[in-house]
């Protein structure tokens, strides 16, 4: 769900009151923190321990730079974390549409780990959401390597622009020092696993989507500098085996197409289905190599 | 003793006791109302001299009922009626082990060959007043033996069983008396020849040399290894090992010079015989001559025997395995990534991912496999293993079950099930072929799900290379594993069945089997009713090998257990080869033998025919080759369809004899009652020239021997009587 102009002008309107109400010693800094304003409200993990004989999809909790508007964004009537965004409403239709339209025994609920949690490897993939001012430290970065060199899969999306691919990637450099990453063409496998995809499906935050026209988000709603947001593509971390690692969704907001599928007949059948067709081919993908 | 027999103790063995007397019933008659009237004045005469007790009148009584029974036998003539060999009519066969286990000390001062030497050289000049003599030598075979002198204690084998036939089928038109073979027993043939010897009728008296316990002894016995491996695998040896007494030993594995593998072992005293387990990689393509060694740290009279060769063919023979998976989940893409560029597996598979749509990997080409399992013989049977994974039993027709239950059944190959929500009962498998194939009696209810528990090996898996894992700093490698998550019941264990893992829950701590396996057919059917064994990648530590060498290591031996078309087996004996073939079409249906050809490359390099003839079943070829060079020999076989298949043998070796110091007591206790003869030692070996005296064999002469004036019964009545005497003095009642 990245609103992005909506979410940034109700970041501004936050940052503002914020720093109304905040004393002169308040520290700029306390708001880097995503422990600040304390756990998501809306966040709802299973009380039960996961069936791991079925899929589980798995969040990944990240902290974020920046204060408001950054670290933090204001959305429907509450302050989100970065790492939260569109959580748990996609991966809930998500679980329910894999169920239809695949073979997958997928669990309704979804799980949230950090990348040091010990029981990572239990959720061969992982998903991250918005990932534009992610902040790492050392044994985070060690433990994502670890995962990733021992089977796991990372699926990253959301993230628009030169500047919110580059916090991403220097992550990954850090977890698999040397590792590259390179576009995946149509002619790859992973678009012809179960559906053929002839082209990488864009799909704007609720906001910027249209019956018709453009599927871009605005510039202004990123992080500087943007570069060029036209292009959607499927990037990948691949191994010296061929195998893919990780891969990036970027330019585009597939989960957001999951989240929103009930928003209306148009966004469905314009966004929401594409957005199906790539997860179902880069689930059986994952699920198969 | 024969002074008072007056004849020798084996004479009374062979013959029958008769009473000639013609009076003989009439004395009997006598003799018994005799005792009568004794015991009735015995009795009367107690009731007037009551100063004697009853137990002293009873036994004085009795001493003059003896002696009267000795004086009545004495007076009915008795004789012996018994046979004898008739002098100078008959031969006896002496064989003398002449192999090199008779270098062996016999006692402190000399060898088991002096002490033959010696014993033959007796029996023989005591025999020759009987029978004529004649001396023979075995080792690998038998040969006359002119002089004792001539024994050399070095032959490379003992043929006993052939040897004995040998010589007794020379010597079936002469008179044969009894066969004396004086040998250790140590006897280094398959005993095949044993059965022709019993046949011949002929005693056999065997006169055993050697200790019969090991004493300050460490040998490996034997060495039990598969012929043929992939490559790059893990290969188990089983070792057994013999010793006198309790050490430290090392047990080690080298290929030339190059140690494989080695394992410390403690030799307790208790234990003589000890198996032990060597792991090691199979390596690259090719022949690997193995030589397995221990070295023990105590006392060790024979060193020969520490060391035993075998020869491993390691081939990169290429297997090919299908996997049908009827869910996408992490099972199908961990087992798939364990297998990925296995260089002897060639791994296919069918990923269903929705109802109507197949998801192929593996496949070459754009229509492979493109209708699911194949549904003819052709080409099903092409693999050599199946894996079922969480796939429907409705998902196959009718004719696919069928070919499936034919693929293991008539073609003998493998087929894994793993479990799954549509596994087994819960994918209705229950009432289709699967369930008459499984190990297990399928329960009805679907039963996969969550549940907690670790793997384990069984005993039964202990002894299975399929379960062997790389110790884990010394300590169980599966104890060890991350635990399994979910867990398909399976049912009630069919006989047939082996469990090799077992699933023990984390809760119950129930012990519930997890990998089962049974023959079926030609082939084997395995079951592994859990589909979690993917955390044993994801929750153990980067870079374990766990997970990826129990999965290798089950599909490639699973795969290795089908049988190819062509079948052949190579035996290797002291001095020959056979070869047993069975051809067999795509179909698995006996195939022509024209076209078919076999060349032996000895060790010195020249090379022939092995000539091939047809067996006695549709697509069955035999062959024969004799080889008396001893050394490793190279068969190529070269099948009608162009291909051909290339197996090596050791013929010979020349190391057996020291397998066995101690002497086959059982051996040749076995071989001496079976034929009618007896089991000598050195200390009784004089009573031999008697036994055949009087043998049953050979020509014989009728003999009456007078027993009437034994010494033996002057002796008896005397002690009677004068016992009785001894007793009446002492109780005053002379």
């Amino acid at each position: 769900m990245s609103l992005r102009s909506q979410k940034r002008l109700w970041s501004l309107i936050a940052a503002g009151t914020a720093l109304l109400a905040a004393s002169g010693s308040l520290a700029q800094n306390a708001f880097d923190s995503a422990d600040f304003l304390g756990p998501p409200l809306t966040v709802k993990e299973s009380a039960l321990p996961p069936d791991l004989s079925a899929y589980n999809m798995a969040r990944i909790r990240y902290d974020s730079v920046g204060g408001m508007g950054e670290a933090f964004y204001y959305f429907e009537g509450r302050v989100w974390a970065r790492w939260e965004t569109d959580f748990p409403q996609a991966e809930q239709n998500f679980a329910q549409r894999i169920g239809e339209l695949t073979r997958i025994h997928a669990a309704p609920t979804p799980v949230v780990r950090r990348l040091t949690d010990p029981d990572l490897g239990d959720y061969p993939m992982l998903f991250m959401s918005d990932p534009g001012y992610l902040r790492f430290n050392e044994s985070e970065a060690e433990a994502l390597g670890s995962y990733l060199r021992n089977g796991g899969f990372l699926w990253v999306d959301d993230f628009w622009g030169d500047a919110e691919w580059l916090s991403f990637e220097r992550l990954m450099n850090a977890a698999l020092p040397g590792v590259r990453w390179q576009v995946l063409g149509v002619d790859h496998p992973i678009f012809h696993t179960v559906f053929d995809i002839d082209e990488m499906p864009q799909i704007p935050a609720r906001s910027f989507a249209e019956p018709w026209g453009r599927t871009d988000e605005p510039p202004f709603a990123h992080r500087y500098p943007q570069g060029s947001l036209k292009q959607a593509s499927l990037r990948a971390f691949i191994d010296d085996e061929g195998r893919l690692l990780a891969i990036g969704t970027h330019n585009t907001d597939i989960a957001d197409g999951w989240e929103r599928e009930a928003y209306g007949q148009w966004y469905f059948e314009r966004f929401s289905t594409l957005s199906y067709r790539l997860a179902v081919n880069v689930m059986i993908y994952v699920m198969s190599h | 003793m024969e002074f008072f027999t007056k004849y020798p103790i084996e004479t009374y063995r062979s013959g029958e006791l008769l009473l000639t007397s013609p009076l003989a019933v009439q004395w009997w008659w006598l003799i018994g109302a005799a005792i009568v009237v004794m015991i009735i004045a015995s009795v009367g005469y107690g009731y007037r001299t009551e100063a004697l007790g009853l137990g002293k009148k009873t036994t004085l009584g009795t001493l003059q009922i003896l002696a009267f029974a000795v004086l009545g036998l004495v007076l009915a003539q008795p004789v012996l009626q018994t046979q004898s060999l008739k002098a100078g009519a008959n031969s006896v066969l002496v064989l003398i082990d002449d192999s090199a286990s008779m270098s062996f000390p016999e006692s402190a001062d000399r060898t088991r060959l002096a002490a033959a030497t010696t014993l033959a050289g007796d029996l023989t000049e005591r025999l020759a007043a009987t029978a004529e003599v004649q001396t023979f030598s075995f080792a690998g075979s038998a040969s006359r033996l002119p002089a004792l002198s001539e024994l050399t204690g070095a032959g490379a084998s003992s043929r006993l069983g052939q040897s004995l036939a040998d010589v007794l089928a020379a010597g079936q038109n002469s008179a044969l008396a009894a066969v004396i073979v004086i040998s250790d027993g140590a006897d280094t043939s398959t005993g095949e020849s044993l059965a022709s010897v019993v046949g011949a009728g002929v005693p056999v008296h065997t006169l055993g040399l050697g200790s019969t316990q090991l004493e300050s002894e460490t040998l490996i016995e034997d060495v039990r290894l598969q012929s043929e491996a992939p490559i790059n695998s893990r290969v188990r040896a089983d070792v057994t090992l013999r010793h006198s007494g309790g050490d430290e030993a090392l047990v080690r594995v080298l290929d030339g010079g190059r140690l494989l593998a080695a394992k410390q072992i403690t030799l307790a005293d208790e234990q003589e015989l000890v198996r032990t387990e060597l792991v090691f990689d199979s390596g690259r393509q090719g022949i690997r001559d193995l030589t397995f060694e221990i070295v023990a740290q105590g006392a060790d009279t024979l060193v020969e025997n520490n060391q035993l060769r075998r020869l491993l063919s390691v081939r990169q023979r290429q297997r090919n395995v299908m996997y049908l998976e009827g869910e996408p989940r992490w099972e199908y893409k961990f087992l798939r990534r364990a297998m990925a560029g296995d260089d002897v597996v060639s791994f296919k598979s069918l990923l269903k991912t929705s109802d109507r749509k197949t998801y192929r990997q593996g496949v070459t080409e754009a229509d492979e496999l493109a209708n699911g399992l194949p549904a003819v013989p052709e080409e099903l049977f092409a693999f050599d293993l199946v894996i079922l994974g969480s796939m429907g039993a409705a998902e196959l027709s009718d004719q696919q079950h069928q070919l499936l239950q034919r693929f293991v059944a008539q073609r003998g190959g493998s087929l894994l099930v793993l479990a799954g929500r549509r596994a087994l009962a819960d994918g209705g498998w229950d009432s289709r072929p699967l369930a008459d194939m499984l190990p297990v009696q399928m329960a009805a209810t679907p039963s996969f799900g969550p549940l907690q528990g670790r793997a384990q090996v069984s005993r039964q898996g202990a002894l299975n290379s399929w379960t062997v894992l790389p110790e884990a700093e010394g300590s169980d490698p599966w104890a060890s594993l991350p635990a399994l998550v979910d867990y398909q019941s399976l049912g009630a264990l069919k006989p047939a069945a082996s469990v090799l893992l077992e699933f023990v829950d984390e809760a119950s701590s129930a012990t519930l089997p997890l990998l089962v396996t049974q023959p079926y057919g030609l082939g084997t059917v395995a079951l592994l009713a859990t589909s979690s064994t993917w955390r044993w990648q994801m929750r153990t530590p980067e870079g374990d090998p766990r997970h990826g060498l129990f999965w290798r290591q089950l599909l490639r031996q699973l795969a290795e257990l089908s049988p190819q078309p062509e079948q052949i087996s190579i035996r290797a004996g002291e001095d020959s080869i056979d070869l047993h073939m069975t051809l067999r079409d795509r179909a698995f249906e006996p195939a022509a033998s024209a076209g078919v050809s076999a060349e032996v490359t000895r060790p010195d390099g020249s090379s022939s025919d092995l000539p091939l003839q047809a067996g006695g079943f549709p697509g069955e070829v035999n062959g024969f080759l004799s080889t008396p060079d001893a050394g490793v020999y190279r068969v190529d076989v070269s099948l009608a369809d162009g291909n051909s298949v290339t197996q090596f043998v050791s013929v010979g070796g020349g190391d057996l004899e020291y397998r066995s110091p101690v002497q086959n007591v059982a051996l040749l206790q076995r071989l001496a009652e079976a034929t009618g003869g007896q089991y000598w030692t050195p200390a009784n070996a004089s009573g031999i020239v008697d036994a055949i005296r009087y043998s049953s064999s050979g020509i014989q002469e009728r003999l009456v021997l007078p027993l009437w004036d034994l010494p033996l019964w002057l002796l008896l009545i005397i002690g009677i009587k004068v016992l009785e005497w001894l007793l009446r003095r002492r109780w005053g009642r002379i």
